[in-house]
């Protein structure tokens, strides 16, 4: 359902990501890790489409409506509304912005490219509440603007609450047991279990093993210099633990 | 013979053969007559060459008949092309009545030129008295009919708010498709001993008006004047406060709001006087400009001597949502006293790239991204708006501004 064929792509004519291939099928989740500066993040920004990366070649293809499209020719939004998530590192503080409103903003955007029909304002809260109860978490959330004096902790729940909310196919998780402690970790991996279906897929974005104990994944793929120098199932993390990165790349 | 007169002259001559003028109208014609329009140099005008929008002869705008909707949460007075057309009042409150001009409403009458313009036209002021608290709000509706590029539209209104009164006034216009002209409006008031005024203006002309509200208001002992400007149509829009805090304990508030787009300009222009011990004023502006459109604020607070215990503030922000739009903020203290707490702060941003792809990748479009970033910018303000219904009608004005131009696509 995702296929990344020969990625190169960059920032400011620099080369970061130099030829990736990758292949996820629904169910399934994917870990990549790697040292800081081996363009991990980079990868992120690139499937979300930021404008700051350019991609010099290769192609990012997503099943849409059962056809594999290369989505680097959609705009973000347009790719979002096709089932990519990206769930930042940072989460974007937007002031002045109620988090309830932005929510429905999101999740009408999506279905008016569906040709669902969209939800009043009344009907979208009762929908999110539902989903805030699934996922443990407290409805003053919903009070709030977007990101504003959030705790690192409750920044990454929102992600995890857009993602329920707009239930995409990929989901992108970058680093996103940065900066938790194991409470709010173990919170947020309990929020991605749950989410966690035989439709849609996961891509774990995590310089560490400690993530991977509470979100298991099904491969582990090892990042180094703009590719991916070695896959493997969830013992890879585990060496990657013990014996480092150094050793896996010389 | 001054460039002022050969603009005016044939109105004041239409004018004067209905109602011959008085001494007063007289008196500030010949004022006019030796000035010339005011150029850079003048700090009212920095930023805006006023003469190219006024140096087309003008005449004076038709009066028309126009039927009229009343709406029942307000009573409502309504000016056609400038002229007191009809009254529709059912309070014991509020009394109207027409005044000749030579009436000195205000202990400090402004000497700005284009309130004196105002005058310069002779006709009658009309004088509205609020004798006790009302409690359905007061609508001065303003409806263009026909207006061309040289009809000159001049309401003159005076407010009295007599002790312990209270009010709410909104000032509104409806622009029935006209092509441009001036208007130039003067809104004064005068709020006695613990009175309270809270004056909603939306400036509204069409975007080929040149347009003037000049707001000038004096507040006495512990009275209140809050007031909130929307400056959103006209191809330059300027409105123009001047506040007189003269007794102690008298208090203002302003907020503000403009919306420049395309190639117009909206200026605001403030001054605020506290002329005695313990007056409080509060202002608080913000603008979105977007094309190559072009805003001034120029807030100025004076502390008179001996005018201890005041507490002035002033803030102005600006969100630029294009390259070519131009923002000058100009603030402005002059204190002649120690004893006082003043604060002023302006700043001028662009809208946070972060912030749009962060929207952007939750599935929402550009545009209506941009849209729910500078509807939170500008909901500070309407978000003070206390009277509902007025809220509602503010916010549906902006929303109507910031979509022209098909930019903003409907939430």
């Amino acid at each position: 359902m995702f296929e990344i064929k020969n990625l190169h792509a960059g920032i400011a004519s620099k080369e970061v990501i130099k030829g990736l291939n990758l292949t996820v099928n629904p169910g399934e989740v994917h870990a990549i890790m790697g040292p800081n500066g081996s363009g991990k993040s980079t990868f992120s920004k690139v499937v979300a489409g930021h404008s700051d990366y350019e991609v010099s070649e290769g192609e990012v293809l997503l099943d849409i409506h059962f056809k594999m499209k290369n989505i680097l020719l959609l705009t973000p939004d347009e790719r979002a509304r096709n089932g990519i998530f990206l769930a930042f590192q940072y989460p974007t503080e937007v002031p002045g912005v109620n988090n309830l409103e932005f929510l429905r903003a999101s999740f009408n955007a999506t279905m008016r490219e569906q040709g669902i029909q969209e939800m009043d304002a009344s009907s979208f809260e009762a929908f999110v509440l539902k989903k805030i109860e699934f996922l443990g978490m407290k409805p003053d959330f919903l009070a709030r603007q977007v990101n504003v004096d959030f705790s690192g902790g409750e920044k990454k729940r929102n992600e995890v609450l857009q993602m329920a909310v707009l239930s995409p196919r990929l989901c992108i998780l970058d680093e996103i047991d940065s900066g938790l402690d194991v409470d709010s970790l173990k919170a947020v991996a309990d929020g991605v279990n749950r989410l966690r279906s035989k439709e849609n897929a996961f891509i774990l974005i995590t310089h560490y093993q400690r993530l991977l104990d509470y979100i298991v994944p099904d491969k582990v793929h090892i990042f180094n210099d703009g590719r991916i120098i070695k896959s493997g199932g969830k013992e890879l993390a585990k060496e990657v633990e013990t014996l480092g990165y150094d050793h896996l790349i010389h | 013979m001054g460039q002022i007169v050969e603009s005016f002259e044939k109105v004041w001559a239409e004018a004067d053969q209905s109602h011959p003028p008085k001494n007063f109208v007289r008196r500030i014609r010949k004022e006019l007559e030796s000035s010339p329009w005011p150029d850079r140099g003048h700090e009212d005008f920095k930023y805006t060459n006023i003469s190219k929008y006024l140096s087309s002869p003008f005449i004076s705008s038709k009066k028309e008949l126009f039927l009229i909707e009343n709406d029942n949460a307000y009573h409502t007075i309504t000016f056609i092309n400038g002229y007191l057309t009809s009254k529709n009042v059912d309070t014991q409150s509020i009394q109207i009545s027409e005044l000749e001009p030579e009436s000195h409403f205000l202990e400090k009458p402004s000497t700005q030129i284009l309130s004196l313009l105002n005058w310069a036209q002779g006709g009658k002021t009309v004088h509205i008295q609020v004798l006790s608290t009302c409690t359905k709000p007061l609508f001065i509706q303003y409806i263009n009919v026909g207006s061309d590029s040289q009809s000159l539209i001049q309401p003159r209104i005076a407010v009295a708010l007599s002790p312990h009164a209270k009010i709410t006034i909104l000032e509104d216009t409806l622009d029935m498709g006209g092509s441009g002209g001036f208007v130039n409006k003067l809104f004064m008031a005068t709020l006695a001993e613990g009175s309270e005024l809270n004056h909603y203006r939306i400036q509204n002309e069409g975007h080929k008006a040149t347009s003037n509200g000049s707001n000038q208001v004096e507040v006495h002992k512990d009275a209140s004047y809050k007031t909130w400007h929307f400056n959103l149509g006209s191809l330059l829009g300027r409105e123009a406060s001047q506040i007189r805090l003269l007794e102690e304990g008298a208090r203002t508030q302003l907020k503000g709001l403009y919306l420049s787009t395309e190639n117009r300009q909206l200026d605001q222009h403030i001054e605020v006087f506290h002329d005695s011990p313990n007056t409080y004023s509060k202002q608080h502006f913000k603008g979105i400009l977007r094309g190559k459109s072009k805003a001034v604020f120029n807030g100025r607070i004076y502390v008179a001597k001996g005018a201890s215990g005041v507490d002035a503030r002033q803030l102005n922000n600006n969100l630029l949502l294009s390259s070519e739009a131009e923002i000058d903020t100009k603030p402005e203290l002059i204190i002649e006293n120690s004893d006082v707490k003043c604060s002023h702060g302006a700043t001028v941003g662009q809208l946070n790239p972060d912030q749009i792809f962060y929207l952007m990748a939750r599935g929402i479009p550009a545009p209506q991204a941009e849209e729910i970033i500078c509807r939170a910018f500008a909901e500070e303000i309407l978000f003070s708006i206390e009277n509902v219904d007025i809220r509602k009608k503010v916010t549906r004005a902006c929303a109507h501004v910031l979509n022209q131009g098909g930019l903003y696509a409907p939430v």
